[in-house]
């Protein structure tokens, strides 16, 4: 059975170990392009990461660009924007929006500096929507933004400095090795392969569909939900929140994000999300929702550059997409609201 | 903590740091401390409520084989065994079985016309039981038999029967290999080599689990789960991914737990010989949980007569070990039909072993005999991994229903659509690496086939090996399948 008899020769076991390594290494070098390719377009959370920091459309000189998570990037539409600007003033305006899901506050604050280095041409204002979901947890931070935004060399200085250090090895390691990064999905893949290629299908369809989304010029970077309608009954579970979950970290680039503005001389806008009226109705919804407004506005505190945006928050069912996100009439119902609110400090 | 976990390898790190220092520094027998601590740690993260049983089976047989080498009488010497077998297999039974006959010999009085009022314990079933009961029994019966004295040292004996790496599925040890490598620090020699070899069988072991038996695993799962909905090729190819999951599954598990032991220098026994390979029954189960069958072997089969006292009793005592076999895996019908439907097999070899017929056989070349023996074994595995007698009905009825089959044939497309043709394009890709590598060991004879190779064409094998593994390994690997027995 075993066969003990071979000398076992360490010198040639070093060279067996060097030869492993190497072709191990050559395997990686050699299916990086190849991996990476292949995997374009068969990762949702890559299409997110990548329509950033590798799409040529968003480095162009804007007045607005919108920021956020996935309620600003499915609630802010550009072209309402432009359209409601240029009836109220008569003049022309560009904005794009560069809010994508699961944005936290240390990637408004990379993206937006990362604009400014590359454009050399601060936009006149940002707008941001002030979500609870921006100042807290670390799933949406580590599984997209650490994973697909392609790092500057700047970018990772600076995280070293500000981010946990394991944070920055997963940014500096996931983000250069395709064959690490699309290891999860390369594995669900195979696995829906097997035992339901047509929902595997289905999930390549889907994700073809976000790409299309993220990457249409028309859009300038808005991914409108249509017509789709919320389901009333499912609203009440998303109203219930709890104070005090916020991170220091998030909060910390939060200050440094409206460091830029000032720096910079831009504006940043700051809305507090719509809600389904519904959520009224949840005894302490309001009062954590002002809670977190109150968290963001002492952050922004002393900051000329910083304004709130007020407008009624209890929007009807009809406006949503789901509980969380609008659909498109409730989008160019908030992109009108905002351009309302703001258009006279742009005209300055 | 299963062997791939990261818990796992922390652990497995700092006790190997500890054990390197102890095992310079200082006396072995504080190594065996360490061994002991370790493994009722590794214990404890199973559940350690069940720590309590283990220290149970360790002082009976401990004190039953000091009192049997004490004792002269061989009334009382037996008095001392049934102890040992009583309390081991009494521990055994209550928490394996006790639901099992409980609740059929319910059903039996439901039978005469009689109504019961049963309590079942719905206990959980203690991890490793069936393992370290069977190795503690073993030792207090070759104290009995003589072939080995009793252990004077508690501690030692202690690390024999927890031992970490083969305690939750085997290897199942006899005191004679495993004992004398752990008492004597002297004779085991930790050295690179040794761990590298270590490393290269845990790693093998690794690859076995987490690539080839827990993605087969996807086939066979989603086909047993309701074989009704697939045709006759799909029920085919789960029935082959069962067999090489489940080899893999363990052997996997068995080479990981000999891995870990050549890096601290113990040499653990050989639990699997290339099963697949066999060329009849018995040559299976000479290759397939060896530690088990050679178990089997020589505490129940030849205690029964073996195959001295004539052919029916050799047929009896066959069916009766193999069924013995089925209930040691598991508290189930599909389990003792398992081992009873083996042990039909090897009576009929025996009974036509001297049959013109299997002259004739013997001649056909090896690889029809392989395969033969193959399907017969993976017929039994339906059986074994079928969970109630419904799905074993169905499974058995669709994979041979002529109608199944026509229809099969008529709407076979090669299409990813198509269940048939993706099971085995998926079942193919997953086994190759493996088949060729255990074809290589196969045919050399020699497990360690690989190390004979050029450093280049190692370095290659073991590259291609290792970024199949980074890419298509599972991320959350299953529970190994044997910890349920």
């Amino acid at each position: 059975m075993e066969n003990h008899s071979f000398t076992f020769n360490f010198k040639s076991f070093k060279i067996g170990a060097l030869f492993f390594c190497s072709v191990f290494l050559i395997a990686f070098a050699a299916t990086h392009k190849v991996i990476d390719s292949i995997m374009i377009g068969w990762d949702s959370n890559g299409n997110i990461g990548r329509s950033i920091s590798r799409n040529p459309l968003f480095y162009k000189p804007y007045d607005v660009l919108f920021l956020g998570d996935s309620r600003s990037h499915q609630g802010l539409d550009p072209n309402t924007f432009n359209e409601t600007f240029l009836k109220l003033t008569g003049k022309k305006i560009t904005s794009y929006n560069a809010a994508r899901p699961g944005m936290q506050s240390p990637f408004f604050y990379f993206i937006i500096k990362d604009y400014l280095l590359q454009t050399k041409q601060p936009p006149k204002a940002v707008v941001v929507n002030a979500s609870f979901y921006m100042l807290w947890g670390s799933v949406w931070l580590k599984k997209i933004y650490l994973n697909y935004y392609d790092p500057k060399t700047w970018q990772l200085k600076e995280a070293l400095a500000d981010l946990p250090v394991h944070y920055t090895a997963q940014w500096v390691v996931n983000s250069n090795i395709p064959l690490y990064r699309y290891r999860k999905r390369i594995n669900d893949l195979s696995k829906t392969l097997i035992t339901n290629p047509k929902h595997f299908y289905r999930d390549l369809e889907r994700t073809e569909r976000s790409e299309k989304k993220f990457t249409k010029r028309e859009s300038f970077g808005y991914a409108a939900r249509h017509d789709e309608r919320a389901d009333e009954k499912k609203v009440a579970r998303f109203c219930v929140f709890k104070k005090g979950m916020e991170r220091d970290l998030y909060l910390g680039y939060l200050e440094q994000f409206f460091d830029l503005a000032q720096e910079n001389d831009f504006k940043i806008f700051v809305y507090g999300f719509p809600w389904p009226e519904k959520c009224r109705e949840e005894p302490t919804f309001d009062n954590v929702r002002q809670y977190y407004y109150d968290r963001i506005k002492k952050v922004a505190k002393g900051n000329p550059n910083i304004h709130f945006i007020e407008y009624p928050n209890y929007w009807p069912i009809e406006n949503f997409a789901d509980p969380l996100h609008v659909n498109h009439t409730g989008a160019q119902k908030l992109t009108r609201e905002i351009a309302r609110q703001i258009y006279q400090e742009l005209s300055d | 903590m299963y062997f791939f976990s990261t818990s796992f390898f922390k652990f497995f790190a700092i006790f190997f740091a500890l054990h390197l220092i102890f095992r310079y520094f200082l006396k072995g027998k504080i190594r065996n401390i360490l061994v002991v601590g370790a493994s009722y740690y590794f214990y404890s993260k199973w559940d350690w409520r069940f720590l309590s049983l283990i220290w149970i089976s360790t002082l009976v047989d401990y004190y039953i084989a000091k009192w049997l080498d004490r004792e002269a009488d061989p009334r009382k010497r037996k008095q001392f065994l049934i102890i040992s077998i009583a309390v081991n297999l009494g521990i055994l039974g209550f928490f394996k079985y006790y639901d099992f006959f409980i609740s059929n010999f319910a059903l039996l009085l439901e039978g005469f016309g009689f109504h019961p009022n049963i309590t079942l314990l719905e206990l959980i079933l203690p991890p490793g039981i069936s393992f370290y009961t069977f190795q503690t029994m073993s030792y207090s019966i070759d104290v009995y038999r003589g072939k080995i004295k009793h252990e004077e040292n508690l501690l030692d004996f202690a690390c024999y029967v927890a031992f970490f790496p083969q305690l939750i599925a085997g290897p199942i040890e006899r005191a004679g290999n495993l004992l004398p490598q752990l008492k004597n620090s002297q004779s085991v020699s930790l050295t690179l080599t040794g761990f590298a070899l270590g490393v290269r069988l845990f790693c093998w072991g690794l690859f076995k689990k987490l690539f080839v038996a827990d993605n087969l695993a996807l086939i066979a799962d989603t086909v047993f789960e309701d074989p009704g909905k697939f045709d006759s090729l799909s029920l085919l190819v789960a029935v082959y991914a069962f067999s090489f999951q489940i080899y893999c599954d363990f052997s996997g598990y068995s080479d990981m737990a000999r891995g870990l032991g050549k890096m601290m220098g113990i040499e653990l026994s050989i639990n699997f010989n290339l099963p697949h390979f066999s060329t009849s029954v018995r040559d299976f189960w000479r290759r397939w949980h060896i530690t088990l069958s050679t178990w089997l072997r020589d505490y129940i089969y030849i205690p029964l007569g073996g195959s001295r006292e004539g052919l029916s009793r050799t047929v009896y005592n066959l069916v009766l070990t193999m069924f013995l076999c089925g209930l040691w895996h598991g508290a189930g019908w599909n389990f003792i039909l398992w081992g009873t439907f083996n042990g039909v097999l090897l009576a009929m070899e025996r009974v036509l072993e001297n049959h013109s017929l299997t002259r004739i056989w013997r001649s056909f070349p090896t690889f029809i005999r392989i395969l033969t023996t193959f399907h017969l074994i993976a017929f039994g595995w339906i059986i074994f991994r079928s969970q109630n007698m419904d799905i074993l009905g169905t499974y058995l009825s669709r994979l041979f229903d002529p109608h199944v089959i026509m229809e099969t044939v008529r709407n076979f497309e090669i299409s990813v659509l198509n269940d048939g043709f993706r099971f085995f394009a998926a079942f193919g890709f997953y086994l190759l690496p493996l088949l060729i590598i255990q074809y290589l060991q196969y045919r050399k004879n020699d497990h360690t086939v690989d190390l004979h190779w050029p450093a280049w064409v190692q370095g290659l094998a073991y590259g291609c090996l290792a970024f199949l593994f980074w890419l298509l390994s599972v991320e959350d690997g299953k529970q190994f399948i044997y910890f349920q027995f």
